[in-house]
């Protein structure tokens, strides 16, 4: 779990920051990005082991982003998190579509995030060895 | 005869040799069913005791456990509180505190429906900012003004079970003067109640942000009289 690099893609500084506070006790290396435009620039030059993504963000939405994360080759294998304060079906199942990997909701649960993110790292340090 | 004798004789001293043999070693295997017996009661208490154990220890994995979730939540629960009052302080320009109340009730707390109202120099209560809400909504549902004049007397919170327009009301007040007031509507479809770091976030605002706005309005007014 050592090093692994997450990328948090939001538009929101509080967002941000909450994500970091959340994550600051686990040795991840955290960037940032607030636009879909820049995650999936990052997603492809940083190749993060992880991506926390946001739905609703200015030029290009958290949906749109995935799908073109996805598209890319250098960049389609990377775990997905939506971020998204919309947690009714339709939305989710959105969120399914564009090929996200899980979501949380916000207001985000600390707890269930940073269950979500180590169960999704340790699945890619088995894949990786 | 006497060989017939001799041969009965021999017969009945190998069959006495067999005996005393076979007691013998029924005796060594008494003896060492004894000992198994002694190994297995001694093995049977071990057992025991490292099922106590274990118990003991699963008992302690558990409490453990429960502290470590309740640590999480309050650090979760801090770092709510602290991400909060650092977006309120960051800035001394009104629109830069109003987006971070927004940010802070849609983000933290979780509600997509928020107006801001400061009073005026006339003493009249003015919209400064809502999100999520349209003129006819403030008011004609919930009467704008009106609701902060009467619940502007502290944080009134409607069961949430029932979808009750309005959540909160959070009065801004600095020192004895009421500046302002927050007010919360619908939460997320997704947040069935209020949490207990929510009102701990209602409480924050109700000091932080109206130490903010008003060092906003200060800053505004110096930068007009320079």
């Amino acid at each position: 779990m050592s090093g692994k690099k997450i990328l948090l893609v939001d538009d929101s500084s509080t967002i941000l920051m909450m994500e970091k506070f959340i994550l600051r006790n686990d040795p991840y290396r955290l960037i940032t990005a607030s636009d879909g435009e820049e995650a999936i620039r990052k997603a492809a030059s940083e190749q993060p082991d992880l991506i926390l993504l946001d739905v609703i963000m200015p030029r290009m939405g958290g949906f749109e982003a995935c799908r073109l994360i996805r598209e890319n080759e250098a960049s389609k294998d990377i775990p997905i998190i939506m971020v998204t304060t919309r947690g009714e079906a339709a939305n989710v199942e959105t969120g399914w579509l564009s090929g996200c990997t899980d979501y949380v909701t916000k207001p985000i649960n600390a707890t269930e995030l940073l269950a979500k993110v180590r169960n999704l790292l340790a699945d890619t340090a088995e894949v990786a060895s | 005869m006497s060989n017939g004798r001799s041969f009965i004789s021999n017969a009945r001293e190998e069959q006495q040799q067999y005996v005393s043999g076979l007691l013998r070693e029924n005796e060594k295997l008494r003896a060492a069913v004894a000992i198994a017996e002694e190994r297995q009661r001694a093995a049977l208490g071990e057992l025991q005791r490292l099922r106590a154990r274990f118990e003991e220890v699963a008992v302690e994995n558990q409490r453990f456990l429960e502290q470590h979730q309740h640590i999480e939540e309050q650090s979760s629960n801090l770092a709510n509180l602290y991400v909060a009052s650092y977006q309120l302080h960051t800035s001394v320009e009104r629109d830069a505190v109003l987006t971070a109340v927004q940010e802070i009730v849609v983000n933290l707390i979780g509600s997509e429906q928020l107006a801001v109202y400061e009073r005026n120099d006339e003493n009249e209560f003015e919209l400064a900012v809502s999100f999520g809400l349209d003129d006819w909504q403030l008011l004609t549902t919930i009467g704008g003004e009106y609701a902060v004049e009467k619940l502007g007397e502290g944080h009134i919170f409607r069961d949430v079970e029932e979808r009750q327009p309005l959540t909160a009301c959070i009065r801004l007040q600095v020192e004895e003067r009421v500046i302002g007031a927050v007010l919360v509507f619908r939460l997320l479809e997704h947040k069935a109640a209020l949490q207990p770091i929510d009102y701990e976030l209602f409480d924050l605002l109700a000091v932080h942000a109206s130490v903010a706005l008003y060092c906003s309005s200060l800053h505004a007014r110096s930068m007009v009289t320079a």
